[in-house]
């Protein structure tokens, strides 16, 4: 078997990311052809591997350190909600808070429990982490910075997120423990039951726009008006839908630590259970980044460059969320799935039927 | 989908809690089939040190009781002894005492407030509950120098008359709480989650809760009207005009609805009290030598029905002392009230009962 | 939003104890006359306001006597149940009070030195239960017919009972100088009590 040839290379790659606009393309590539034309190598496969982990690490940096501010926004948002001021002893206003817990964190010892599953265990660790920053690959952050576009990115985007569950109850078993056992359960329960309403809501938006393509959803809420505002009760089904999605207060019953220590996460110790937390604020930034997409008008705003507006969007959907977790106890599982089922799932399809209205007659509405 | 049915060890380090106990439940699937408390982890053989001890060595040990309520017991203890031996305790001390175990008993509260809440979910809660209860521990300090445990009373009144700024700060600080209270009905009570997590759940019927011992709030969040500060008034409560707080929900809510209610008397009685304050000495004549007798006194504390039973024998020490701790019998009848919820309900059904292990113990 | 849902369906119609509000108008002495005239060899006297007291009181008679108080008398709370250790005899102390009448009984029941048992009232007052386990516990009273006669505060499989007198505890504090002010090495926590197992508790 040889290697495909340069143009079935260009095919895949470079048709998405081939375009010069796109600063995750344009900057790893004329890295990697700095490299290797100082190595004297003329190879361009090697030159496309070379861009694609570039831009993979790229990507990575820039989604981890993205994940640091949310998280030190967070406890400063949450400070201010509860009356306190939040981190403020290490680093400037407490911002490297977040990097003392994790050397905090790194210096833990690795416990693997008796009588866990080794196998079980440790993989959980490897899907959950990959599948999550996965999401991210998928999901455009601005016209000139996106790794990649393709038509079906929406569907891949949720495709992904559903990936963890899985995992989630194989590190519930896997632990030996019967708090993880019904964690894991928790987790999977839940995230069937929210799938449902959340890819109903997500369908009425793809009916409007005529596309599953995040870059196209953008421009045509750019040259009409943003989902928000015919699809609103969609918006409140999604807001759910992502706030249980991601496991945060009030739904935040898999890994509730009231009754269920830490959920599944429980056994787990040191630098597993610090990648988990970092995980699930990757994900409650990729639900927040999908939300802004494909409802609030994605990076489209005045003046400032279109990644700032998408940061700024993102931003203030995590204040929503971290709104929500400092003014809302946790809900209990039997409620949580009564109401994905029982009232989201009604109103999902409500919201359909608006988007299906106005996709006939949108005419009037500009639709 | 039918499950086994397996035993879960809640505890003794566990979230929920709040202190060293263990509560073992059988679930199926999640809803709970049977439970079984255990306790004692914390038995440190409290009567029997007393025993060994004079009088008034006994006060500072009653503080570790229960540290969240320190002056509620140490005035179960002073109070048995005084009806032991008959010993009259002056009216400004009586009204002191009334005006600590007032402000005790919103600083429990608070804290109640902030471990159920924490329970439930909410740490906005917990965090609100904890700044407002440092006012009223400033309060005490003033009183007593200290902030947990108090060693206040005496037998015959109280170790020190109150500073002369007292009643200025203390007004002030009850007039702030009340607007803070208004404040936490925004927050938690209208809350739809809030209400689903805690309406409907731990039903406990009234007769129920007559029968299994169980007193104090949590009696009351059942419909029954007993408050000993009324129904068997002891101290200076006579002299005081105020509500029982009963709600006849029977669930958490209801126990929810009852203290915050308290909460309100509470700040009520303390404003009447700073009125009415009789001058005078605050602490009585006590007697060097103690004779034979047998005695005992209950109050109210702020978690129910606490009782002091002294039998003395002519020495310097009590032969028997027996303290009724009226979660060691609401953590009994725990059982009949789990039954039939969901383990997500342990957290805000216990929560609601207001542990604290310290007491039950002993 | 979705119903509360309660995952048992609360029993609404049970009884009703406003009444507890206002204070029955039974005197103290109507109860001590009617408790007189069903056990003529009972003493019960008034201590004063609201305090009842019956000393000596005879351990066959204790169930029948409560069931008396609880069906007839209204005194619906178990407040405490104590043990003692009188070194003569051991006794166990009840204090039963009623939230209708306002008042509070103390029963005293001495037990023979040799055969530390009594009925148990938690059949009638659930509250009971774990003060008798206690009792137990600490001084090795049984309780006849008590459904779970267990250790409750000290850990299970403890062979001795910590309150009663003859229970040496461990001089931990007392400093021996005249071996150069050093402590005595612990003595191991015996009982001295030798009835452990062999079927009376």
């Amino acid at each position: 078997m040889s290697l495909p040839s340069w143009e079935a290379w260009t095919c895949v790659w470079g048709s998405r990311i081939g375009d010069t606009l796109n600063y995750l393309y344009s900057i790893p590539h004329s890295i990697a052809t700095a490299i290797l034309s100082f190595l004297h190598i003329n190879l361009p496969q090697l030159n496309y591997l070379l861009t694609w982990v570039i831009a993979s690490i790229i990507l990575l940096v820039v989604v981890m350190v993205n994940v640091i501010i949310l998280i030190y926004v967070e406890r400063k948002e949450l400070g201010r909600f509860m009356d306190r001021r939040g981190p403020f002893v290490v680093g400037p206003a407490g911002f490297f808070q977040n990097f003392a817990d994790a050397f905090k964190f790194l210096i833990k010892e690795m416990i693997l429990p008796e009588n866990a599953d080794g196998l079980g265990f440790n993989s959980t660790l490897v899907i959950v982490v990959a599948s999550s920053m996965l999401i991210m690959a998928v999901v455009p952050q601005a016209p000139d910075f996106y790794y990649t576009n393709t038509d079906l990115g929406l569907l891949l985007a949720f495709a992904i997120f559903a990936i963890e569950p899985f995992a989630v109850v194989i590190a519930g078993w896997a632990s030996n423990n019967k708090y993880s056992l019904l964690g894991g359960f928790r987790s999977t329960a839940q995230m069937m039951s929210y799938e449902v309403p959340m890819l109903i809501t997500v369908l009425s938006v793809v009916v409007l726009a005529g596309t599953f393509n995040f870059t196209q959803i953008v421009n045509y809420q750019a040259s009409h008006v943003w989902f928000v505002v015919p699809l609103i009760i969609g918006f409140i089904v999604f807001l759910i839908s992502i706030v249980a999605e991601i496991e945060r207060i009030p739904f935040d019953t898999p890994d509730a630590e009231a009754e269920l220590v830490h959920g599944w996460m429980t056994e787990y110790a040191g630098i597993k259970f610090a990648l988990f937390q970092l995980t699930s604020y990757v994900r409650s930034f990729a639900g927040a980044a999908i939300m802004v997409l494909i409802f609030l008008g994605g990076w489209t705003g005045p003046i400032l460059p279109p990644i700032l507006w998408f940061y700024i969007k993102v931003y203030a959907v995590f204040t929503l969320f971290v709104w929500m977790r400092a003014s809302l106890p946790r809900v209990r599982i039997d409620q949580v799935l009564n109401l994905g089922w029982r009232s989201l799932l009604p109103l999902s399809l409500v919201n359909m039927l608006i988007a299906a209205f106005l996709k006939i007659y949108g005419g009037v509405f500009h639709l | 989908m039918a499950m086994a049915e397996m035993w879960i060890n809640m505890g003794p380090q566990h979230p929920f809690t709040h202190g060293l106990w263990t509560l073992k439940v059988k679930v199926d699937g999640e809803t709970i089939v049977d439970a079984e408390p255990i306790i004692g982890y914390l038995h440190r053989g409290f009567e029997k040190l007393c025993e060994n001890r004079n009088y008034p060595q006994i006060i500072p040990i009653c503080d570790r009781l229960c540290y969240v309520a320190s002056m509620s017991w140490d005035h179960v203890y002073v109070s048995a002894v005084e009806n032991t031996f008959d010993i009259k305790v002056p009216p400004r001390g009586e009204y002191i005492r009334v005006i600590a175990l007032e402000i005790q008993r919103i600083a429990s509260h608070l804290i109640w407030l902030a471990s159920f809440m924490t329970d439930i979910g909410n740490l906005t809660a917990f965090l609100y509950a904890m700044r407002e209860r440092e006012m009223f521990i400033d309060l005490l300090q003033a009183l007593c120098g200290a902030r947990m445990t108090y060693n206040y009373p005496r037998i015959g009144g109280v170790s020190q008359d109150m500073p002369k700024s007292f009643p200025q700060q203390c007004l002030k600080t009850v007039d702030f709480f009340e607007k803070r209270l208004k404040e936490y009905d925004y927050l938690i009570e209208e809350s739809e989650v809030f209400r689903i997590r805690s309406q409907g759940v731990g039903y406990l019927r009234p007769s129920d809760a007559i029968n299994l011992g169980i007193t104090g709030p949590a009696l009351r969040g059942s419909g029954v009207p007993v408050d000993l500060r009324k129904t068997d008034p002891y101290s200076a409560y006579p002299d005081f005009d105020f509500e029982m707080a009963v709600e006849k929900d029977c669930d958490v809510y209801a126990r929810y609805r009852v203290r915050m209610n308290e909460m309100h008397e509470s700040c009520n009685i303390i404003r009447q009290a700073l009125k009415k304050i009789p001058p005078g000495p605050v602490l009585g004549k006590a007697p060097r030598h103690f004779p034979r007798g047998e005695g005992y006194a209950r109050t109210e504390d702020p978690r129910g029905e606490a009782f002091f039973y002294i039998q003395a024998d002519g020495t310097d020490r009590p032969y028997r002392v027996k303290i009724r701790s009226p979660i060691f019998v609401t953590v009994s009848a725990a059982p009949a009230i789990l039954r039939g919820y969901k383990v997500a309900d342990v957290p805000s059904i216990m929560g609601s009962l207001d542990m604290c292990l310290g007491e039950s113990d002993r | 939003m979705a119903d509360p849902t309660p995952t048992i369906v609360a029993p609404k119609g049970d009884k009703d104890y406003s009444y507890l509000v206002s204070p029955s108008t039974v005197q103290e002495q109507e109860i001590i006359a009617s408790l007189k005239s069903k056990f003529p060899e009972v003493e019960v006297k008034l201590k004063q306001k609201g305090r009842l007291e019956c000393v000596k009181f005879p351990r066959e008679k204790l169930v029948e006597f409560c069931t008396y108080l609880r069906d007839s008398l209204d005194f619906e709370h178990v407040t405490c149940v104590a043990g003692n250790d009188l070194k003569r005899a051991w006794e166990v102390i009840y204090h039963i009070s009623s939230y209708k009448h306002r008042c509070m009984i103390q029963i005293r029941t001495e037990l023979p030195r040799e055969d530390p048992s009594v009925d148990t009232i938690s059949q009638l007052w659930g509250g009971a239960d774990w003060h008798e386990r206690e009792t137990y516990d600490m001084y090795g009273i049984t309780f006849n017919n008590h459904p779970k006669l267990e250790r409750v505060l000290t850990p299970e499989g403890t062979d001795f009972f910590p309150f009663r007198k003859d229970f040496k505890l461990l001089d931990h504090w007392k400093i021996d100088w005249e071996n150069k002010g050093k402590r005595p090495k612990p003595e191991p926590m015996v009982s001295t009590d030798t009835r452990f197992g062999d079927g009376n508790g």
